[in-house]
């Protein structure tokens, strides 16, 4: 049996793009290697689940407790391959990947962002994670990431990608106003997503007198949201911001309905990072969008037609070039459906996987 | 590090989880939506909340128009704070009048023992640790 572990309360309000990630990689998982179980962690509650269905519910109020019912599961359904999705380290973590490797159990380690210190808020977390970390790789088999490491504590790296569950992400577009242009940027709206460089971007456009119609649709909640409101108003611009909060669901694909091109994130810069994979953007690929990165996404080699790049700093995205970028892509035949197209045939995530269930398979 | 401050991180630590997971019920139960839709969900009609403390005060207060919350059970037999508008009544006489409501457990870190305390008595089916009634998945 293989379990899938994450220490997350996957149905919290912010973590809709994570759980959506888990569920697909357990489905892609299936697919290839038979049924699992995934074990997640929710006000105070331990659950095990399979198919999407509870099969197990315990109490476990600290991550001492959770461990330990982890534990106990592992020997009651002869868990013998587990994937976990690193939570930040600390004795109980420790105490329990000792466990599994004394029961010979092999573990992919997933570190869903590497290096990860500048997300950290400074406190206890942070300290417990920079003393155990250093003892990780003692206890894990191989390591998955999504950077372009090869190597992280001492431990190879399998190289992931963030895919997308294509068929659950809707594709149409709507008919609209030929001289309007819709930005659209879902997120939990962190620093690093760097948004406020659109907003400085419409500032001097709108200013310079840029005539043709560019909205800017924010689509999510977080830290950040009410900083975007202000600079919003602060460069007159607000008229051409859309601030809609959290969407899930069918709520979310109405606010793709119109929208010609995707924000990515455009302030990794603040976190010291140049690369990554983030959800949104292979989301924003099934749904047939263009868009704007301002970091190098291993899934978009650097002449991907439908990506456009922006340096990876504070300076504010130039909007003419934005209007430019699109107007040469909305050009070409059935461009939406070429987008499409690349999602299915790159970044399902049954394709993402492969990697480590071919790693699972030659240790069964 | 040697063994014994290591040991002596371990439990503040272990400490630590348990004082932001009740900060973070006290917070959660200010959400009045959720509270009322476990509630619908769950079909509670009567109910005792075990545990006088803060979080059984403010389970109390969230449930207020939502159930009927026939007593507070507190093995002192009163409240930590002295609120006369709430009823409070110590294990015995929750013993002698139980008639099958449902009980939602509150103290997070004595969770287990009281449930043991319980079990012969009340149906495991009708216990609820605070968390689970807030809701899990979904």
């Amino acid at each position: 049996m293989i379990f899938y572990i994450t220490f997350k309360d996957l149905y919290s309000t912010g973590y809709a793009g994570i759980r959506k990630k888990v569920i697909a990689q357990t489905k892609a998982l299936e697919n290839k290697l038979g049924k699992l179980c995934v074990a997640f962690w929710c006000n105070q509650m331990a659950f095990l689940m399979q198919e999407e269905n509870v099969i197990e519910k315990r109490v476990a109020v600290t991550r001492k407790e959770y461990g330990n019912v982890l534990l106990s599961w592992i020997e009651k359904y002869d868990v013998d391959r587990t994937y976990v999705r690193y939570p930040l380290s600390d004795k109980f973590f420790l105490e329990f990947l000792n466990f599994q490797k004394e029961k010979g159990i092999r573990t992919v380690l997933e570190i869903p962002t590497y290096p990860y210190d500048a997300e950290l808020p400074f406190g206890r977390l942070k300290g417990e994670d920079a003393y155990y970390r250093e003892m990780v790789g003692e206890y894990v088999d191989v390591i998955s990431t999504y950077s372009n490491d090869s190597e992280i504590w001492g431990k190879r790296c399998i190289r992931l990608v963030n895919g997308v569950d294509v068929e659950k992400i809707p594709f149409f577009h709507g008919k609209k106003e030929n001289n309007k242009i819709i930005l659209i940027a879902v997120g939990c709206m962190e620093p690093w997503h760097g948004f406020e460089r659109i907003l400085e971007g419409m500032g001097n456009y709108y200013h310079a007198g840029g005539k043709r119609q560019v909205y800017f649709r924010l689509v999510g909640e977080g830290v950040e949201l009410n900083r975007y409101r202000r600079e919003a108003e602060r460069l007159e611009v607000q008229d051409y911001v859309e601030i809609l909060g959290q969407k899930e669901g069918e709520d979310l694909t109405k606010c793709f309905y119109d929208t010609d091109i995707a924000i990515g994130s455009l302030g990794y810069y603040k976190n010291g990072i140049q690369e990554g994979s983030p959800i949104k953007g292979a989301e924003y690929c099934a749904r047939g969008l263009p868009m704007v990165l301002g970091y190098d996404d291993m899934r978009f080699p650097e002449k991907t037609p439908f990506v456009f790049r922006v340096p990876n700093d504070s300076s504010a995205i130039p909007i003419d070039d934005i209007i430019k970028f699109h107007d040469h892509i909305a050009a070409q035949e059935n461009y939406r459906e070429k987008i499409r197209s690349y999602a299915v045939k790159y970044l399902s995530w049954d394709t993402v996987m492969e990697p480590v269930a071919e790693y699972f398979r030659e240790r069964s | 590090m040697d063994e014994k401050t290591e040991e002596l991180l371990s439990l503040y630590a272990d400490e630590t989880d348990v004082i932001t997971a009740c900060y973070e019920m006290m917070g959660k139960l200010l959400n009045r939506d959720r509270v009322t839709s476990r509630v619908k969900e769950l079909e509670i009609r009567d109910l005792y909340i075990y545990g006088g403390g803060y979080l059984g005060i403010q389970l109390y207060r969230a449930l207020e128009g939502q159930a009927k919350v026939l007593s507070v059970v507190d093995k002192s037999g009163g409240l930590i704070l002295g609120i006369p508008d709430i009823p409070v009544i110590n294990s015995k006489q929750f013993q002698a009048e139980y008639r099958n409501e449902w009980v939602i457990i509150t103290p997070i870190k004595h969770y287990r023992s009281i449930y043991d305390e319980l079990i012969p008595f009340v149906s495991a089916d009708k216990i609820l640790f605070l968390g689970e009634f807030y809701g899990g998945k979904g």
